[in-house]
């Protein structure tokens, strides 16, 4: 079972995880510590509603109520295609798949 | 006793016959059938074995493997067999060792190779395990969502200090969340941490359980939600246990995640756990 960290939020997990199941790593949202020691452009870029001399405070109620998405953030997840049993051809199908799993910089492999 | 030929012509009787043939699935050479199978297991291989009646009572043996996939997504397998009626086939899962819920196959009858191929029948379809087989006659039929579903232990990813913890439902998963827990420990700053267990379906909350005790710096708590626990409860050893609603049934794309009001740049969570039962919905 080896042990990874993803290079974003900086996480670790095993994969495949202890039941044997595959895992799917998805970032969480940004934390208020995480939230103080960014750029507060970058900030205010992320949670527009707060005010630009914002305080933790600020920080608190507003990741309180929503999550606040953090950026570049990774997800492993399968990204989920609609598939109908069809009798002809669906004319859905001539469009464009999009990929399985989105795409994202690599995961760091922390060993066993 | 009357005899009947084997085999046409029947153009020549003198009045119409009905033929009832020896079984419900008749191949020609042009039918094929096709394993589709839901998995969330790594290591699982799928023997297929079973039996055509061909011409003149001929029985004709077949058998092959089919290798799910482990993501939920379906994985496909379609093979020719000899002409003539099916008389039994039987799914087993050779590799691996899945629970009730986490390998799903279908035994479909097809007309052609390609992945254009024209679906004529279910034969039969329901959950393989380690030591339960999937058999075409005398299974009932099932449906992914049919079953007591798989009991696991999912591990989260443990995340950065300072962060809160989350998992999302995989893709082509059905959950029902029956514990979270989690282990807190609180950095010396001085602070009330409050967790809270948010679950979202990705953007929008549909329930939050807080704890009701606070913790306080320098401290660690095991901090548990549970489906139809008591409380909340605040042990005298600092650890918690909060009620979660009971029969909570998530699909893929729902996050299960801690938001920690004054949680501290220090703070962590670690050794989280879940306890789900999970069914296999397909994608």
């Amino acid at each position: 079972m080896p042990l990874w960290e993803c290079p974003v939020c900086h996480g670790t997990y095993r994969d495949p995880d202890p039941s044997g199941g595959v895992y799917f790593h998805a970032c969480p949202p940004l934390s208020v510590p995480e939230l103080l020691a960014l750029d507060r452009a970058i900030v205010l870029g992320l949670a527009p509603e707060l005010p630009a001399a914002y305080t933790r405070a600020d920080l608190e109620r507003v990741a309180f109520t929503r999550a606040i998405a953090r950026p570049g953030a990774r997800d492993e997840n399968v990204r989920p295609i609609v598939r109908r049993i069809v009798f002809a051809p669906d004319p859905g199908l001539d469009l464009p798949v999009p990929p399985r799993v989105q795409d994202q910089p690599p995961r760091l492999n922390r060993g066993d | 006793m009357p005899s009947y030929p084997l085999g046409p012509p029947f153009a020549d009787l003198d009045r119409p016959l009905a033929v009832q043939g020896p079984a419900q699935f008749l191949f020609t050479g042009e039918d094929v059938l096709q394993i589709d199978t839901l998995c969330s297991l790594a290591g699982v291989t799928l023997t297929i074995t079973g039996a055509m009646l061909g011409e003149g009572l001929q029985l004709l043996p077949f058998s092959f493997t089919h290798a799910p996939n482990s993501n939920r997504t379906i994985a496909t397998t379609r093979v020719t067999v000899d002409s003539g009626w099916l008389q039994h086939v039987r799914v087993i899962a050779s590799a691996g060792a899945p629970l009730l819920g986490q390998c799903f196959v279908f035994i479909r009858q097809v007309r052609g190779l390609t992945t254009n191929a024209l679906a004529l029948a279910r034969i039969t379809s329901g959950y393989v395990t380690a030591t339960t087989d999937l058999s075409y006659p005398n299974d009932a039929a099932q449906l992914p969502l049919d079953s007591e579903g798989a009991p696991l232990r999912i591990a989260v990813t443990t995340p950065a200090a300072g962060a809160d913890f989350t998992i999302t439902v995989p893709t082509g998963a059905r959950w029902q969340l029956d514990t979270v827990s989690g282990l807190y420990t609180a950095s010396a700053a001085v602070a009330n941490r409050v967790p809270e267990l948010v679950i979202d379906d990705g953007a929008n909350i549909v329930f939050a359980a807080p704890t009701n005790t606070a913790i306080t710096g320098g401290q660690t708590a095991r901090v548990s939600w549970g489906a139809g626990a008591g409380g909340p409860i605040a042990g005298a050893n600092t650890d918690q246990t909060i009620p979660l609603a009971n029969d909570m049934y998530l699909p893929g794309g729902f996050r299960i995640r801690s938001n920690t009001a004054l949680i501290q740049a220090a703070d962590t969570w670690t050794a989280i756990s879940l306890l789900v039962r999970e069914w296999l919905e397909g994608n």
